[in-house]
């Protein structure tokens, strides 16, 4: 009978220190965002890690093309970036929550996720490619039919083969399992971004080639949380004033040289 | 409503997920307990080179993470062996369910293992003294009466490897998580499909245990 109070009590106590727990970590959240006259607007943003060359994770630090145009955005529209690394899938939950502000990823612009999210302005065109082994008979996406197609989650290549019928598709939450699917044998094509796919080429892996040219015509876009509009418009700012001064192609040829394929051109 | 709108509409492939996940639950459950009581008779034996083999079956099974194990069979494995060559295309959820198995049979090895071990030593003398075998023992006098003893902690490793499960999408299973990811990824109603995920797998858990409540009371009964 004399359990029942402790029971209760100790109940209680947790009850309270989860409480307490919560709301400290939302007062420090919101001080660090804090917007004191003259301090810098902070915004979370979030990437996915494993898309070279637009991100990666190098000895521990996030780096790449869209990495280095978000932080030349926020250097020129006085905004401090505060990073994350997210899977590719939770990007748009996590801005439709206005958990993040702003997601950077190769993320194509689509009308279903402009539904969710607003997007800046292109740029990067880019556009999906199919990868397979070098001894395959594949020349092109008919030739898809029957076989088995790795693909990464919720990309749009994933979308494009689940609307191909008779593709097995597999379904991979990083683009490494899906090459290494290919490598292994399990799938005999995988369907991704064509630069990610030449990256693939290019960082030692000549056992495989590209076949069927560009399969289609993607633009690739800053995502930003549709519960800041005026977030947006700072982006877009930031963006055009980059391409204005040259500082964008700058960018653009550091990480993809002379290949002018996905240069956004006025 | 909405919410019963978008549910409605990914049910049919959320079941199919659902499906899915109670193949690999029962064939993981089934493998795991056999390799389980062999392990625990392994390392309950008198024979020396038995009770090690048990013993490292469990230090390396138990001391591992799941998802690695999953990982090193998918994908380590078949760069040394032509695992898609042989397998295919059931590599996958054979894979999945032998990971989940060596996984889930150590834990079961512990739990058999203290379940005969609970048993009375005083029914394995009487046994004795009556002249039956080791093995004779085993089957009619200690096994019995440990199979009732073990029936909580068993459904419990029953109930986490239901859960495990959700952990073969990492690659390419369609079990019921993966099939909640599919749908998000396209409808993006984080909310409304993980709430019907959620339901789902709590009505498969909640039967089973409905189930082992029903059996327990038997046993109850029976052994008075």
């Amino acid at each position: 009978m004399r359990k029942w109070p402790v029971l209760i009590v100790v109940l209680i106590m947790g009850l309270v220190l989860a409480g307490c727990g919560n709301s400290g970590g939302k007062t420090a959240g919101t001080s660090t965002g804090g917007n004191e006259a003259g301090k810098q607007e902070v915004i979370k943003v979030a990437a996915d890690t494993t898309f070279p060359p637009f991100e990666m994770e190098v000895n521990g630090k996030v780096t790449g093309f869209d990495i280095d145009l978000i932080n030349a955005i926020a250097a020129k529209e006085n905004l401090k970036v505060q990073m994350q690394t997210m899977d590719f899938q939770g990007l748009i939950p996590a801005l439709q929550t206005d958990t993040v502000d702003v997601a950077v990823a190769g993320i194509t612009i689509t009308p279903q996720r402009a539904q969710m999210v607003n997007f800046s302005n292109p740029y990067y065109h880019s556009g999906l490619s199919i990868l397979v082994k070098k001894d395959s008979n594949i020349k092109g996406v008919s030739d898809l039919k029957g076989k088995t197609v790795a693909v990464k989650l919720g990309t749009t290549g994933d979308i494009m083969m689940s609307k191909m019928p008779g593709v097995n598709v597999k379904r991979f939450n990083n683009i490494d399992d899906a090459y290494n699917e290919l490598q292994n044998g399990g799938a005999q094509a995988v369907l991704f971004d064509n630069p990610v796919n030449q990256n693939y080429i290019n960082t030692g892996h000549n056992n495989v080639k590209v076949v069927g040219g560009l399969l289609t015509g993607e633009d690739y876009g800053i995502a930003v949380t549709k519960q800041k509009p005026e977030l947006l418009k700072k982006i877009n700012d930031g963006l055009a004033r980059l391409m204005a001064s040259g500082e964008y192609e700058q960018l653009y040829r550091k990480y993809f040289k002379s290949d002018d394929s996905g240069l956004i051109k006025k | 409503m909405n919410f019963l709108a978008i549910v409605s509409a990914a049910m049919p492939q959320l079941l199919y997920g659902a499906r899915l996940t109670i193949w690999f639950s029962i064939a993981a459950i089934i493998l795991a307990t056999i390799l389980g009581l062999i392990f625990a008779l392994f390392k309950l034996s008198s024979i020396q080179l038995l009770r090690k083999i048990g013993e490292v079956y469990v230090h390396i099974f138990r001391g591992l993470p799941l998802l690695v194990e999953i990982f090193y069979i998918y994908f380590a494995l078949p760069m040394v062996l032509p695992m898609h060559r042989w397998f295919d295309p059931y590599f996958a959820p054979v894979a999945g369910v032998i990971a989940l198995a060596l996984n889930e049979g150590a834990y079961i090895t512990e739990i058999i293992r203290a379940g005969i071990l609970s048993v009375d030593r005083g029914q394995t003398e009487a046994a004795l003294s009556i002249g039956m075998n080791g093995f004779q023992t085993m089957r009619f006098i200690v096994l019995p009466q440990a199979f009732k003893r073990m029936i909580p902690p068993l459904v419990n490793q029953f109930i986490q490897t239901i859960k495990d499960t959700s952990l073969l999408s990492a690659i390419s299973l369609s079990e019921l998580t993966r099939q909640g990811q599919i749908v998000i990824s396209t409808t993006f109603a984080s909310l409304q499909i993980w709430t019907a995920v959620a339901a789902i797998y709590l009505a498969v858990i909640l039967s089973l245990t409905a189930l082992s409540s029903y059996m327990e009371r038997r046993l109850q009964i029976d052994k008075r």
